[in-house]
């Protein structure tokens, strides 16, 4: 599902993004071939478009600021990936955070 | 393959995602949720971070603690934290382990400071209360091995 993998590497790609998050029995996990993307899901909605949700283990940051800036950057990687008029709305949850070695 | 048929808007709407997640931002293009483990957990490490508190969690949830984090199904972190969290609010509880010479007023104060601190940095939700109970206090002959025991004097 490229609009799944286009939404991952976007959010991973945020400063204060660890990493995904199957919700620890895969339950937030999408199949892409072999490969298993841990912390996405998309959906199907209604008019031919798709949500992306997405699971998120995140440094201990201000969340609700980092989620603008995921979905931001998942508008802008699903876009770059020539889908944006297929994704639908975007949610960010986060399951856990993560005190990262060096920060405060 | 876990992609689902959500058939129907989600666009703004507020939803709470399975597993105690609380609905905190809708936007135009979607939703922010903190999950309630989130809280826990920047609760734990806040109040460890204070000077005096040795450990987190009651008797038997340290026990548990440990067996749990020994097999990698726990996490100490959120052990003897427990939180209540509505839309905009959380309440705090938590158990410790004071360090013996500690003044347990002054420990419990920078606790409650710090939790509300770190909380409502992080997950933007306003704590009303933090509720301290000292569980027990530790005292430095505590982590002390037990001496071997004496090696049998007959094979």
């Amino acid at each position: 599902m490229r609009i799944a993998a286009a939404a991952l590497v976007a959010a991973l790609g945020v400063a204060g993004v660890v990493r995904g998050h199957d919700g620890g029995d895969g339950r937030y996990a999408t199949a892409v071939g072999e490969e298993v993307l841990p912390g996405v899901v998309v959906a199907a909605q209604r008019g031919g478009r798709y949500s992306a949700d997405l699971y998120l283990t995140a440094a201990l940051v201000p969340l609700r600021p980092l989620g603008d800036r995921v979905r931001e950057a998942v508008v802008r990687g699903v876009g770059a990936a020539g889908l944006e008029q297929a994704l639908g709305p975007v949610g960010v949850t986060f399951l856990s955070v993560e005190k990262q070695v060096g920060h405060p | 393959m876990a992609e689902q048929d959500k058939q129907g808007s989600q666009g703004a709407t507020i939803t709470s995602p399975g597993g105690g997640g609380q609905p905190l931002l809708a936007t135009e293009r979607g939703t922010t949720s903190i999950d309630n483990a989130v809280v826990t957990k920047v609760a734990g490490i806040a109040a460890r971070e204070v000077r005096g508190v040795y450990e987190l969690g009651g008797g038997a949830s340290r026990a548990l603690g440990n067996v749990t984090h020994r097999v990698g199904i726990g996490d100490e972190r959120m052990q003897g934290v427990s939180v209540e969290v509505g839309e905009k609010e959380a309440a705090v509880d938590l158990t410790i382990v004071v360090e013996y010479g500690e003044s347990i007023p002054q420990v419990a104060e920078q606790i409650r400071d710090n939790i509300v601190k770190r909380v409502e940095g992080i997950t933007g939700l306003t704590v009303t209360e933090v509720n301290v109970t000292v569980n027990d206090l530790h005292f430095p002959g505590d982590d002390r091995q037990p001496p071997p025991e004496d090696p049998a004097r007959v094979a």
